[in-house]
């Protein structure tokens, strides 16, 4: 058995129990489809299923095609049967994506998730806010074959140019700043001065990727995704998001193979996530979905750490453990599955390396 | 054989196995200039190389993004040499049929294209419906193509339910004994296989080959 590859659970019928959910407290008489699309009613079904399943967190979107449709992706919002999916991949190639203009966050449905956010809080909630990955939204975005002859070159193109790589590589001491000047960063700031903030963050490598060769569509495909990602990430840790829960598992091992995961990680998501470290620290838990987080635990670029063993008596969910974490502590967990919220025995963090 | 063949055939091999794509139309056209027989060409050079790269996915070494990359050099290679296959060439009326798609609901489709070239490289005619596909159209496709299989998957829990109502639908129609169903996905297990009723499960786009022609045998 692979350690790099993790099974997922099985989980309840979602959808299934999102309908439960809309007969005992009657919204049935909306349309479904509305629950998706819409504010409002995206935060009161998001707190009554809290409260339907017994859940400490109210947990938004109910799809992973949020961020996809932000970047032109059309999306089929079903009747009811099954919740929403991307109708057919939009783009054919890595420039047409990395032409696209940045999410404008006032308008569509990201604007939507963000005021729902708003919403909960209001209402003194815990909120889980789900974030796809660079590799999810491009797989709804282009034929997956597209990333990966480009990634498959991409890999050894870089074998090939090692000197090339040293001046990218960003200095983990620069990065990984005094606590206090962070805190300082966002803390009782306006949102003006926190969105400068971020776009400070996002470029704080930027000198040292300009000594990439922008040749690479990929590269640049991932800078959009990447940045774009990174100020959805802040613009919802400003409205005080709980927990973000990111997942990309199609940048698993399972899915690109040891190499081209390898490339993935070194050249691409370690950067990224670096700078997730800047945004979150000390205000917001930044939960990796385990189908990434032990991939990248086996080719060596995160370290699980014991934080506790639970007190068996204490029977514990995951989620309850999460509303009592110090966020001064961690920043990183990701070694189980955010929606199998089951007892657990002890938790680890993550910890990059 | 002819030892310049054998070295040639080992090559577009060896191309598949490491996703080679530029270089393998160059030497298929090289091959062919040789005057080497184009179906030789597909079945000990492509197909050989696409039954070793399934080998390695089997073993764990390649994985999902690996065995497209190898498919999309072998499909880059028959794209030369189908070319010069002989006119009256054609094994179609033996080949079975198999009826694939993700079901409704569902969007993830790479395991599903994995199978696909799998069965395409074992010599099945593949109907591919593709992803998010309604399940009536599993049964009609099945009919019109007068089909030995259908094969579902899904990867989602909230769909895989969608290969029950299938197979229920089809005996509703008194015609669930014309085909073998087979099913997988990420979520699918032996166990809820045999509960929806199906003829066959497979964890893996490789498995799925030997399992199919298993039901046949």
């Amino acid at each position: 058995m692979n350690e790099g590859i993790y099974r997922c659970p099985v989980l309840d019928d979602e959808v299934d129990l999102f309908k439960k959910a809309l007969k005992e407290y009657g919204y049935e008489k909306y349309d479904i489809s509305d629950f998706h699309k819409k504010s409002e009613l995206m935060a009161d079904i998001s707190m009554v299923m809290s409260d339907f399943r017994g859940d400490a967190f109210s947990i938004l979107p109910f799809c992973h095609t949020v961020e996809a449709e932000a970047f032109g992706a059309r999306v089929n919002f079903g009747d009811g049967k099954n919740f929403p999916r991307i109708k057919e991949h939009r783009y054919k190639s890595l420039s047409d994506i990395s032409d696209l203009d940045d999410i404008d966050f006032s308008r569509g449905r990201v604007s939507e998730v963000l005021d729902a956010i708003s919403i909960i809080k209001k209402n003194s909630r815990r909120v889980i806010l789900e974030v796809s990955g660079p590799l999810n939204i491009l797989n709804a975005l282009i034929d997956p074959i597209v990333i990966y002859r480009e990634l498959n070159k991409y890999g050894k193109s870089r074998k090939n140019n090692d000197n090339l790589r040293k001046g990218m590589i960003v200095d983990k001491d620069v990065l990984v700043e005094n606590s206090d000047i962070i805190r300082n960063r966002f803390e009782n700031k306006s949102s003006e001065v926190k969105d400068r903030e971020t776009e400070n963050i996002i470029r704080m490598t930027e000198s040292t990727d300009s000594e990439r060769n922008k040749n690479f569509d990929l590269e640049l495909t991932f800078e959009k995704l990447f940045k774009n990602i990174l100020k959805y990430i802040s613009r919802s840790v400003d409205l005080g998001v709980d927990v973000i829960s990111f997942s990309d598992s199609t940048g698993s091992i399972e899915f690109l193979g040891r190499r081209m995961a390898e490339t993935f990680y070194k050249e691409f998501l370690v950067e990224f996530l670096k700078k997730v470290e800047q945004i979150v620290r000390e205000r917001c838990i930044f939960h990796i979905c385990p189908k990434l987080s032990f991939s990248m635990k086996d080719l060596g670029f995160l370290d699980f750490i014991l934080l506790e063993n639970i007190i068996d008596s204490e029977d514990l969910s995951y989620h309850d453990f999460l509303t009592r974490i110090d966020k001064n502590k961690v920043v990183f967990l990701g070694d189980r599955c955010i929606n199998f919220n089951k007892k657990i025995e002890n938790i680890s963090f993550l910890e990059l390396i | 054989m002819d030892l310049n063949k054998k070295i040639m055939l080992e090559k577009i091999s060896d191309c598949v196995v490491d996703m080679e794509d530029e270089e393998i139309s160059d030497l298929c056209v090289e091959y062919i200039e040789n005057g080497f027989s184009a179906y030789d060409g597909i079945m000990d050079g492509l197909v050989d190389g696409m039954n070793r790269a399934a080998k390695l996915y089997d073993e764990e070494e390649y994985y999902i993004a690996e065995l497209l990359l190898c498919s999309d050099a072998m499909y880059k290679g028959i794209e030369v040499l189908k070319k010069h296959l002989p006119e009256d060439f054609s094994i179609e009326d033996d080949k079975r049929v198999a009826i694939m798609g993700v079901v409704e609901g569902d969007t993830h489709d790479i395991g599903k294209n994995l199978v696909k070239i799998m069965f395409e490289t074992a010599g099945y005619k593949v109907v591919d419906l593709g992803k998010d596909v309604l399940l009536d159209r599993f049964i009609e496709s099945a009919i019109s193509e007068d089909a030995d299989l259908i094969c579902m998957s899904s990867l989602m829990s909230t769909t895989m339910y969608g290969m029950k109502e299938v197979i229920d639908r089809l005996n509703e129609r008194g015609i669930r004994h014309r085909f073998k169903v087979m099913v997988g996905g990420g979520t699918i297990t032996e166990e809820f296989a045999k509960k929806i009723g199906a003829d066959a499960y497979s964890k893996n786009a490789v498995e799925a080959v030997k399992v199919a022609n298993s039901l046949f045998t």
